[in-house]
């Protein structure tokens, strides 16, 4: 996939800008709060129409405008789609695919693909579970419409239940919760079942990047109470898990919420058998979450046929030269790439050819090579 | 800056309160309204009035009618053995037009939803039961939309009627995931009466 052209209006601190890019490797650098995240935010959102930053879509237009509008094209498997999205101050937004009008954000998803790797990404290895599960989420969401529906399916079954829960704690009367257990117990399911499965092609991936990239032994491992390691088929699953919930159910309806499901999934990451986030250092953590990434990509490559677009924000000031090297070199030409960084001399050695932009205060002044 | 008083905005106010329909639609539908002669404004008045003084629930299926009982009700041809169960008064003017279906109706009014603190009583559910007492009904199509919402309502419509002998389907999943019959067109429609398979 590539990102041939992002233009933007009222967007962050971004007020107009409208470029092209290079197929390769683009570089986008300046001094810090000029707007290089910004920008990889309006691509970002261009793709999930979500931003990465944890916010309110209001916030994302400009402090004096009162719409924002992204607009991007971009080319898939050599079509070209033209997204664009429309921000308006009552926290709501318009998507367009094609200038078509999108009513469900999930028909939106995965038309186009990025891979974001930037600083925060530490979350995913040190935070509590659920940025691990956004990981995922995010990931499977994009590359199969089956997940996504089923996952909005079960979020949306889960609070009718958890509302069913509460009401019931006094008279513990089950047949309210009837019409919701079968639904509950068979997204739940699907939606472990395609975890499990996943994560064991991901786990393979992430496991030969950091081998390559840092000679030590990541594994990732699907943590979920039902499944205890092997594989279970999906009525063995249903059995197991309809088990398990039986012996909750007790304990749900005197806390009023649902205690079992993929809702609560954790992935457990070791590095040399060593559980990372409680006992690995801040440097393998680091790089524990790049492989990660590195795995995303290849995830993505090898369902959809075709590369995710690359943002690396900040990634590099954060890596020592023989890293920064090796991961250049991993998807050098294959894939288009945006590398943001304040000192351009730390990444322009990286590829002779690449389009460099000089961000400065919002807008982008493309770079002459010497 | 001037801002809408007086009749006006109590007009532009009133439109807003229709689905769909946001405050610079409203602005559009007043600024046309008022462009207008008074003779046409006078027409749309009355038939709006005169639409909601007529219009009612039919007293055995709840679909919209000017009678006591509707149309499809009082038909003399219509399979008086199948009954639809269906969430919408609109939704059985979407199987009409597919033309597929030759029962008779029962309209919900609902779907289940604990969110929104709506359960069996109140929907149409007790009155369904009644409809199925008289020992005529062989088969209950339950056509709830293929959100969560409309499945649980259909597999609680299920555990009732099944006990009662009575065959209980559930229209084929060929509508669009999260798509309403509604907004389904007629090939859809027909598809998925074709495959509904039994509860
Ligand atoms: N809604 C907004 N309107 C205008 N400016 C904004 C908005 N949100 C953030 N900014 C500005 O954007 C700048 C940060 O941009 P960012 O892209 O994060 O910087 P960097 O170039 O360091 O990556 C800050 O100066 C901030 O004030
Ligand atoms: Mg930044
Ligand atoms: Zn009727």
């Amino acid at each position: 996939m590539n990102l041939i052209r992002l233009n933007t209006i009222n967007f962050r601190n971004i007020i107009d800008l409208d470029i092209q890019f290079n197929n390769g490797l683009n570089i986008l650098y300046g001094n810090n709060a000029q707007g290089k995240t910004n920008i990889l935010e309006a691509m970002y959102f261009t793709s999930t129409a979500k931003s990465f930053r944890n916010t309110h879509d209001e916030n994302l237009i400009h402090f004096s405008a009162d719409q924002a509008k992204v607009n991007a094209l971009v080319d898939t498997n050599s079509m070209q789609k033209e997204a664009c999205i429309k921000i308006f101050k009552n926290d709501s937004k318009k998507i367009y695919l094609n200038n078509n009008v999108i009513n469900r954000h999930a028909d939106f998803i995965g038309h186009f693909i990025v891979s974001l790797f930037c600083p925060e990404d530490l979350m995913i290895i040190k935070g509590d579970p659920s940025f691990r599960r956004r990981f995922l989420d995010i990931l499977f969401c994009q590359t199969d419409k089956w997940y996504l529906d089923n996952l909005i399916k079960y979020q949306r079954v889960l609070k009718q239940r958890n509302t069913v829960l509460k009401r019931i704690k006094n008279t513990h009367e089950q047949t309210w919760l009837e019409p919701w257990n079968d639904q509950y117990l068979q997204l739940a399911c699907t939606i472990m079942e395609k975890r499990s499965r996943s994560i064991r092609i991901l786990n393979e991936m992430a496991g030969r990047w950091h081998k390559r990239l840092n000679r030590e032994h990541l594994s990732i491992a699907y943590h979920n109470p039902v499944y205890t390691g092997e594989d279970l088929f999906a009525e063995e699953l249903q059995k197991a898990f309809q088990k398990r919930q039986q012996q909750v159910l007790h304990e749900e309806m005197e806390k009023g919420f649902t205690l079992l499901g993929p809702h609560r999934d954790d992935l457990d990451i070791y590095i040399d058998a060593i559980h990372t986030r409680h006992f690995s250092s801040q440097g393998q953590k680091r790089s524990a979450a790049i492989s990660l990434r590195l795995a995303e990509v290849e995830y993505i490559h090898s369902v959809m046929h075709e590369y995710p677009v690359l943002l690396l924000d900040d990634v590099f000031s954060e890596l020592d030269a023989e890293r920064k090297n090796k991961l250049i070199a991993v998807f050098d030409r294959k894939v288009q790439t945006f590398i943001t960084g304040t000192d351009l001399s730390q990444i322009h050695p990286l590829s002779q050819d690449a389009a460099i932009f000089k961000i400065q205060e919002g807008k982008a002044v493309p770079h002459k090579h010497d | 800056m001037v801002l809408f008083s007086g009749a006006l905005a109590r007009m532009i106010d009133e439109l807003g309160k229709m689905p769909g329909v946001g405050p610079k639609t409203a602005q559009r539908l007043a600024f046309y309204l008022l462009r207008q002669e008074a003779a046409a404004v006078e027409r749309l008045a009355k038939t709006l009035v005169e639409a909601k003084e007529k219009i009612r629930y039919c007293s055995i299926c709840y679909s919209l009618c000017e009678e006591d009982t509707c149309d499809v009700c009082r038909h003399p041809r219509r399979d008086a053995s199948c009954i639809c169960v269906v969430e919408e008064p609109n939704d059985v003017f979407a199987l009409e037009r597919a033309q597929i279906y030759h029962g008779h109706y029962h309209v919900l009014m609902g779907t289940l939803s604990p969110l929104d603190g709506i359960g069996p009583e109140d929907l149409k559910i007790p009155e369904l039961l009644k409809r199925l007492e008289n020992g005529m009904i062989k088969e209950v199509v339950i056509a709830t939309n293929p959100d969560v919402e409309g499945e649980a309502t259909a597999i609680y419509l299920g555990k009732l009627i099944k006990p009662l002998g009575i065959k209980a389907t559930r229209l084929a999943s060929g509508l669009p995931a999260g798509g309403n019959l509604e907004y389904a067109d007629d090939i859809t429609i027909s598809q998925a009466f074709g495959g509904r398979r039994e509860l």
